[in-house]
């Protein structure tokens, strides 16, 4: 973990939004309990390495992130769109995130 | 490349009293230092019901809000769920959005996946009936935002009578439409219908780029007729900057 926008802080929110969390309502976004359970199991059996490879995670030092930026580019989107308040991921981790995307990403996707 | 940032405004337990109020007002922070950051866009979900999972449930309020404390930045419903709502108070909202922010308003367009929420607010989930009483909403609403004076519509769900529909968007003939995906079909049917795509990635990249060739190729084989809005967006030259007839 290189910087703020580490891919622990990454993943770990990454595995929140996908539903490897405690909210009660868990298990109608799921269709029941067993479904939140099988969810979790899933979300948890992923490494990091697995979440970023497949794009469901971003996180990393910059140049890792314009990397992985650079393959969702290449599917041919033209916007990027990045959900940093998610989980337990804390403000101050957001705004430094924020920050560093705008100074080393954004950039070097000049259109 | 553009960058947009989006949020459901999440409040994860355990809470205090004032978990919530800090949340959002966090949450404002985000966006002005987003602009400040050379991010083009904010997202703003509508959800209810989701303790914990998006406490953002009045998105125009808060897009309101941002619209006065940013100056750039595009303000996006990501999405108003269609079948829940009135298309009058639709447009009217999309529309005073678009005054406060001076043009910055952008309307993505739901239907509303979770049967929990949609069922909850007192409508029918059914995801066919969903989608096309939302289709139908939507052009409803296009109507009252292109025109100084709706003419009513008529629909297999909708007698909505003429009436002068206020106030009028600042950008015209309308601000840009946007369908959310939830999964890899809608990309295709928002290129059949001439409107944005709001993409999420719970797919690979290896999933999601032939939807995405679907997406520029529907748009471009389409029939304008059928298009939903009054111009398509232009992938890769900014949005909204040609104007195309229906």
């Amino acid at each position: 973990m290189t910087t703020a926008i580490g891919r622990d802080v990454g993943c770990a929110a990454a595995r929140f939004y996908y539903g490897d969390n405690d909210a009660e309502l868990n298990h109608v976004r799921f269709g029941s309990s067993e479904g939140v359970a099988r969810i979790r199991a899933r979300m948890a059996g992923y490494s990091n390495d697995e979440l970023l490879d497949s794009g469901m995670a971003i996180g990393g030092s910059a140049d890792s992130v314009c990397r992985q930026v650079e393959r969702w580019a290449a599917t041919g989107i033209d916007q990027m769109i990045f959900m940093f308040q998610i989980g337990h991921t804390t403000h101050e981790q957001i705004m430094r995130s924020i920050e560093i995307v705008g100074e080393k990403v954004i950039p070097r996707f000049a259109d | 490349m553009k960058f947009g940032l989006m949020s459901q405004l999440q409040v994860p337990k355990p809470w205090a009293a004032d978990t919530e109020k800090t949340v959002y007002w966090q949450n404002l922070e985000h966006v002005a230092a987003a602009e400040d950051s050379g991010f083009s866009y904010f997202w703003l979900t509508e959800q209810h019901f989701f303790a914990e999972i998006g406490h953002s449930a009045c998105p125009e309020m808060f897009l309101a809000a941002l619209s006065q404390r940013t100056r750039k930045i595009r303000l996006g419903f990501a999405v108003i769920l269609m079948p829940c709502h009135n298309p009058f108070m639709v447009a009217e909202r999309v529309a005073t959005l678009d005054v406060l922010s001076n043009g910055r308003c952008e309307f993505g367009a739901g239907r509303g996946t979770a049967a929990y929420v949609v069922e909850g607010l007192g409508f029918n989930a059914d995801a066919e009936y969903a989608r096309e009483i939302g289709r139908e909403a939507l052009e409803a609403v296009v109507h009252m935002l292109e025109q100084e004076h709706f003419p009513g519509y008529k629909s297999a769900h909708f007698d909505l009578p003429p009436r002068q529909v206020v106030p009028r968007p600042i950008q015209r003939p309308h601000p840009p439409l946007w369908y959310a995906a939830s999964n890899l079909d809608t990309f295709e049917r928002a290129g059949a219908a001439g409107v944005g795509v709001l993409g999420v990635t719970r797919y690979t990249h290896a999933e999601v780029k032939p939807h995405v060739q679907a997406y520029r190729a529907a748009i471009k084989a389409a029939d304008p007729a059928r298009f939903v809005g009054r111009f398509v967006q232009q992938p890769r030259r900014g949005l909204c900057d040609r104007l195309r007839a229906r």
